[in-house]
């Protein structure tokens, strides 16, 4: 009996040492993803900080998911005074830095979805970068609310 | 120097002075710093518009008389900015609710650059979302032109992309309309709902 609870401990510890051996090896963290909440039968816009741990440029060249039928990159630009929305093929994430996905900026546009998604709702999106970098992230749905616009 | 001499000299040097400080009172009460950017150097009378409502009801100019219109030219696909720009219209409102006398002369008009997405039933699902009282206006792409043109609101269909529904790029300005249905004032970003409000109250007070 003790000889198992020992091991066990040691099994746990490696474990968790281990833990921090692969923490090391991490090429993209997704902070704080968002996807806002819309009226109905319109696409959503889905915001997140992209941040790229790696020493070597990361970039995003597609995202899909199981409940939007496209995903494309936009970017919100100001053009003398006219707002346009410019569709971007990939977003470079420079070495050891990060891109902020923000309302008024870059998002992604999500389309053809079936269901009208509601604040708590959470939707996958799995992105896929060109130096193979893939990850399935699940983001949740909420409402853009006065505080963030005072 | 007689008296009367002294007199005229003294009301000759008086009356520019008092003509100065008159001329900056009147044109500081017109054109106060905090309205800077804000007011249309002259209001501008809009002519005749035919459009439609969400519920399909006419929209013509006689819905832009008699109350301060916040108009808004968008359109439902446009994922980013006129979702918000709905949010901070939907704030400026809620923030007028605490003055219910200037409510009750306030609308918001939403109107649309994508008639052919933009029906009146996508309009009604999109607006309810944000207000019940928002006014949604659509149209004939000929009478959203025309009525954007007099307003000065551009706007351009962006040709689609691989696999992209086409996108429309468009002005973000908020249109403020007076009661007499002219161009009054312009809400140009960075959109903060207390500045907006405290800048129309400024503008109603003046006006």
């Amino acid at each position: 009996m003790k000889k198992t609870y020992f091991s066990s401990k040691i099994a746990l510890v490696i474990l968790l040492l281990a833990q921090f051996a692969w923490a090391g090896d991490e090429v993209i963290r997704i902070n704080d993803p968002w996807v806002r909440e819309a009226p109905p039968n319109v696409p959503l816009a889905a915001y997140m900080i992209i941040e790229n741990l790696s020493t070597r440029e990361q970039t995003l060249t597609s995202i899909t998911s199981t409940v939007f039928a496209n995903v494309m990159i936009h970017q919100t630009i100001n053009r003398d005074g006219m707002m346009q929305m410019d569709h971007k093929s990939q977003l470079i994430i420079a070495a050891q830095s990060q891109v902020v996905l923000a309302p008024g900026g870059y998002h992604l546009m999500l389309m053809g979805s079936k269901k009208t998604f509601i604040a708590g709702d959470k939707v996958d999106l799995s992105l896929k970068f060109a130096e193979g970098e893939e990850m399935v992230i699940e983001v949740p749905v909420r409402e853009f609310s006065t505080s963030e616009t005072q | 120097m007689s008296k009367k001499t002294i007199a005229f000299v003294l009301i000759l040097l008086v009356t520019p002075f008092v003509f100065w400080n008159a001329y900056l009172f009147f044109s500081h009460r017109a054109n106060p710093p905090e309205l800077q950017g804000v007011l249309w150097p002259e209001p501008k009378p809009l002519s005749a518009l035919a459009l439609i409502d969400q519920h399909k009801q006419p929209f013509n100019l006689e819905h832009l008389k008699g109350k301060w219109t916040f108009l808004f030219f968008g359109y439902t696909y446009c994922p980013d900015i006129c979702p918000t720009a709905m949010v901070i219209l939907k704030t400026v409102y809620e923030h007028l609710q605490e003055k219910p006398d200037v409510l009750s002369e306030t609308q918001v008009v939403f109107v649309s650059v994508d008639p052919p997405r933009d029906t009146p039933e996508q309009l009604s699902s999109y607006l309810k979302y944000f207000n019940e009282e928002f006014i949604g206006a659509t149209g004939t792409a000929e009478e959203i032109d025309k009525f954007a043109r007099q307003i000065g609101a551009g706007y351009i269909r962006q040709p689609a992309s691989t696999g992209d529904e086409y996108q429309i790029s468009h002005t973000s300005t908020f249109f403020l309309i007076d009661p007499q249905a002219r161009l009054y004032a312009g809400f140009s970003q960075p959109h903060v709902p207390k500045t907006i409000v405290s800048q129309y109250l400024k503008i109603r007070s003046i006006w």
